[in-house]
């Protein structure tokens, strides 16, 4: 029914009401109104999404509450095009990578592929094209590896690269 | 960021993010990271090199990557500059195999560019070390050169698990082509396929490949047959066959004891129907037919 709200609780304690159908396009919120029976004047509680992410995921599904559904995934060996993100979610990503990545969590945890899409297609594109010490520098990863490992990854690859 | 906030993401978004990367910037991003998680995800990657999605001079960044070739699991050429400049980096310099021990998948979308030299440069050495096992060939029509490659094959004896020659345009006999014919088939020997999709001529082919031992382990095959129609002579420039699409020639030439799936493709009801009655194929558990034609109607319609 267009118009008719739901309450959706976040982890710190804000309720928002959000329009049944923009909800819906979470399958976790749909399957939990469906296929659980739970009544629409509960407040259904998100306890893995605080409230300035699940604002930025209302933003998201309230834009593309129109969008058609996604085409199902085919051919393994196509490789999937990162250049297809519109303008306005280009804008919509514009956050540091730590709101990035929550999105990225929250997208998975709600099951909204769209969202997960774009969000993972954003992170492709900012590995792409890099080095190995670019990417850790951008991401902040640590070198586990130890002295001995080190060494006996340099040494195997000195035999590849002497070829 | 919480340095740890990327690295903490569970291994399925992981995945999820690298399948949009391409397995030469995965490789070039990931490579000397040093970080044992992601070498994990890494390494249980299947690398696929698709030839014509790279650029020429990432391609000249490539071949001195030899620790990026090894790992390669599929390879799909084209007519690209790159892919070229792959080929003959690939069949020129070393062995195939130890450029790419770990090749399973190959794929040329454009097979035709690549038809002389293909068999005896890469084929050849790369059935040695039985790493490859699934070989795709795409051929815009069934013309001289699909004819001449299969023929080579056959010379060779070169098989693998899987064998698709494709044919993106059929031709099916709307103009009369001489065809270079495909009489090469009755030497047939190909020891390592069970998955077969081909193109021949005439039915009566069928037989080569049916007959016991020529694919003795074929378990799947998908037949089009080009000629069914068309009332020309079988193989002008060889000797003409000893062999007839008929009951008799199926029950003594053929085994089908290991066919599961059989497709067929243009063949008239007449010659289905003899299949049928003659070719024994216990296990068959699958049989398609597509473009079966009734070949009654078509001499009405003709007249004769």
């Amino acid at each position: 029914m267009a118009g008719h709200k739901i309450k959706l609780q976040s982890n710190d304690g804000d309720i928002f009401d959000v329009e049944v159908e923009i909800a819906k396009l979470s399958i976790t919120i749909k399957t939990m109104l469906e296929d659980l029976s739970m009544n629409e004047e509960e407040i259904i509680p998100l306890p893995n999404i605080n409230s300035a992410i699940f604002k930025k995921v209302i933003q998201w599904t309230t834009h593309h509450k129109d969008d058609p559904p996604l085409p199902p995934e085919d051919d393994e060996n196509r490789e999937k095009n990162t250049n297809d993100i519109s303008s306005w979610d280009q804008e919509f990503l514009k956050v540091d990578q730590g709101t990035l990545f929550e999105l990225i969590l929250a997208a998975n945890y709600l099951d909204i592929k769209g969202l997960l899409d774009v969000t993972c297609t954003s992170v492709a594109n900012m590995i792409k094209g890099k080095t190995s010490e670019e990417i850790r520098q951008t991401f902040n990863i640590k070198n586990d590896f130890t002295p001995q490992e080190e060494e006996q990854i340099k040494k195997e690859n000195e035999w590849c690269e002497n070829k | 960021m919480d340095i740890s906030k990327f690295e903490s993401l569970p291994t399925e978004l992981w995945l999820h993010i690298l399948s949009y990367l391409s397995s030469f910037d995965l490789f070039k991003a990931f490579f000397r990271i040093n970080n044992k998680r992601i070498q994990q995800m890494i390494d249980s990657q299947s690398f696929l090199l698709n030839t014509k999605l790279i650029s020429y001079s990432e391609m000249n960044q490539i071949f001195v990557m030899h620790s990026y070739l090894l790992q390669l699991r599929t390879i799909i050429l084209s007519n690209s500059c790159s892919s070229s400049a792959f080929y003959n980096y690939w069949t020129k310099n070393l062995p195939p195999m130890s450029v790419t021990p770990k090749v399973k998948q190959l794929i040329l979308l454009n097979a035709s560019y690549y038809i002389y030299g293909l068999v005896d440069s890469l084929l050849i050495p790369l059935s040695v070390g039985n790493s490859l096992e699934y070989l795709h060939l795409i051929f815009q029509c069934p013309d001289r050169t699909y004819m001449m490659f299969i023929t080579f094959l056959i010379q060779a004896q070169i098989s693998f698990h899987t064998m698709i020659f494709e044919i993106e345009k059929d031709w099916y006999c709307d103009r009369e082509v001489v065809y270079s014919s495909l009489s090469e088939l009755k030497n047939l020997h190909w020891s390592s396929t069970v998955q077969l999709t081909l193109t021949i001529q005439f039915p009566f082919e069928m037989i080569f490949i049916l007959e016991t031992n020529a694919i003795p382990f074929l378990e799947h095959l998908y037949i089009t047959v080009e000629q069914e129609q068309l009332r020309i002579k079988p193989y002008l420039d060889a000797p003409p066959p000893q062999i007839q699409f008929c009951e008799s020639d199926i029950r003594q030439m053929t085994d089908g004891t290991r066919l599961q799936t059989l497709v067929l493709r243009h063949l008239a009801l007449y010659n289905v129907i003899i299949l049928i009655r003659s070719f024994n194929m216990p296990l068959l558990n699958k049989l398609t037919l597509v473009d079966i034609f009734d070949e009654s109607y078509t001499r009405f319609d003709n007249g004769s």
